[in-house]
């Protein structure tokens, strides 16, 4: 094997691994719901600062696993680097009752959840979406 | 089992600070999971055991004081343990509870005496309708919406181990009643509204101020949409036995990078004497991370605090100095020194720490 088809073999490897954005993220909802979102909206409901559709229905908001590069992409694209306080704010919200959101470990089961969950919200990699879900933002890179 | 949960609990904290910088280290993913009949029941290290799909949720604090108290002994408490149990029906019924078991353990370190008078109380408890995020409804006992402090005034979710002093003589820090409350959303920024009263006696009174027999309040919001900043306005009519107390309110909050600002007003007068006031304070919080990562969750805190009850007492001045450590999301550690120009029984004065375990 050559030392080049062993570093794409290692980049592979890696990327399935640690579930590296090799495009944009976008945000995704489930193909029927028809909304765009903006930033600062995104935020808001990933801080469940906003908690329903203007349907009606409860947002059901998924999170990448915080070890994942998705996720620490998305913290910086969504809050930036002011992520000091977070821990803080998620405290305050336990003790009124209000949980962070659910954490799903890749792509594929972001992209299964919020295909199956008219009410689910997720983000993923651009390169990974289909017909079966909606993209209503992109993230900047 | 809750010793081993804490044990485990730290370790999963060590590992958090390997997570990569951005990442919002909210204690969302499971330490352990189970399956069962009503789905997975998940751990998660200081945000409680979710059971299933019951919607049900058991988690809470606890608190160990250390105080020195100018011219006292030295105090160790274990103050408390709080459960805290919210409970989602469907998308739009849920429960609430916080029971705390209080008075559990008290060592004086000048006589060597350890007392114990344990108490159970229904801090809070009620039920919620959801309509939309413009419009829900709460029936029961919950903190009385009244400015910052008091929304969320238990020891592990503020920046010192002590309260600005007017929490303790202005305002019931609980309401028996119902609220009408939600949020709008006016061009990118946060309208919240709260409107409530209390027409029940309340359950398990605290014991200052002395509890009312009914009020009639309400407050407004308005901020960024991700809370860099916001102003509040509160108002209350409180009555007990024909006498009625008036508060008006106003409170501001600024966060930029690494420094985070709070500050409120609060002015109370009417017929009943013992709540007549007007009080100020304001807090700042420094992140000492922003500075180098060896200080990652470290804050430093100050506050001033300016009290004038009325009548013939004195005003009081009031400063606190102070730190508070985060090193996993779930375990605050405070310590912190008050000085103020007079000591009341509700101004202490001199060294306050403690240590919040979120479980």
């Amino acid at each position: 094997m050559s030392a080049r088809a062993a570093l794409v073999g290692v980049a592979l490897a890696v990327s399935l691994a640690g579930g590296a954005v090799a495009g944009e993220l976008v945000v995704i909802v489930h193909p029927d719901r028809d909304v765009s979102l903006s930033e600062s909206e995104v935020a808001q409901i990933y801080l469940k600062k906003r908690s329903f559709w203007t349907s009606g229905e409860r947002i059901v908001p998924v999170n990448r696993d915080s070890g994942s590069v998705a996720r620490a992409a998305f913290a910086e694209a969504v809050f930036g680097n002011d992520t000091g306080l977070l821990p803080v704010y998620w405290n305050r919200q336990y003790f009124r009752g209000v949980l962070p959101p659910a954490t799903l470990a890749s792509d594929e089961a972001v992209m299964r959840f919020v295909a199956s969950e008219p009410r689910a919200i997720g983000y993923v990699d651009s390169e990974r979406v289909d017909a079966t879900v909606r993209v209503v933002h992109r993230l900047p890179d | 089992m809750s010793v081993l949960a804490l044990v485990l609990a730290l370790c999963s904290g060590a590992a958090a600070q390997q997570f990569p910088a951005g990442a919002a280290l909210a204690g969302d993913e499971p330490l352990f999971s189970v399956e069962s009949p009503i789905g997975s029941i998940d751990y998660l290290a200081g945000r409680g055991l979710r059971l299933g799909r019951s919607g049900l949720t058991i988690g809470g604090f606890s608190t160990v004081e250390v105080e020195l108290e100018q011219g006292e002994h030295g105090v160790i408490d274990l103050d408390s343990i709080n459960f805290l149990t919210p409970w989602r029906f469907t998308d739009s019924i849920s429960f609430f509870a916080e029971i705390e078991i209080g008075g559990l353990l008290s060592y004086d370190t000048g006589t060597g005496k350890v007392e114990s008078d344990v108490e159970v109380a229904l801090e809070r408890i009620y039920g919620e309708y959801n309509y939309d995020d413009r419009l829900n409804a709460r029936l029961g006992k919950f903190l009385t919406p009244v400015g910052i402090w008091n929304t969320v005034p238990a020891e592990p979710f503020t920046w010192t181990a002590t309260n600005p002093v007017f929490l303790e003589t202005a305002l019931s820090e609980h309401t028996t009643g119902a609220a009408l409350f939600g949020s709008f959303y006016p061009g990118e920024n946060t309208l919240d509204y709260w409107l409530y009263g209390q027409f029940f006696d309340e359950i398990y009174p605290s014991e200052d101020p002395e509890p009312i027999n009914s009020s009639v309040g309400g407050r407004l919001r308005y901020g960024a949409p991700l809370g860099d900043w916001a102003v509040g306005s509160s108002f209350m009519a409180a009555e007990l036995a024909g006498d009625w107390s008036f508060l008006g309110g106003l409170d501001g909050y600024w966060k930029l990078g690494p420094v985070e600002l709070q500050s409120e007003f609060t002015i109370v007068g009417g017929a009943l004497p013992d709540r007549n006031q007007w009080d100020v304070y304001l807090q700042g919080v420094y992140e000492l991370g922003s500075l180098t990562h060896y200080l990652r969750g470290l804050y430093l805190v100050g506050r001033y605090e300016h009290n004038d009850p009325s009548g013939s007492i004195e005003t009081t001045n009031i400063g606190d100095v102070g730190l508070t450590w985060i090193p996993t999301h779930f375990v605050i550690i405070k310590a912190g020194y008050r000085f103020s120009d007079r000591q009341t029984e509700e101004v202490r004065r001199g060294f306050f720490s403690s240590i919040s375990v979120l479980f």
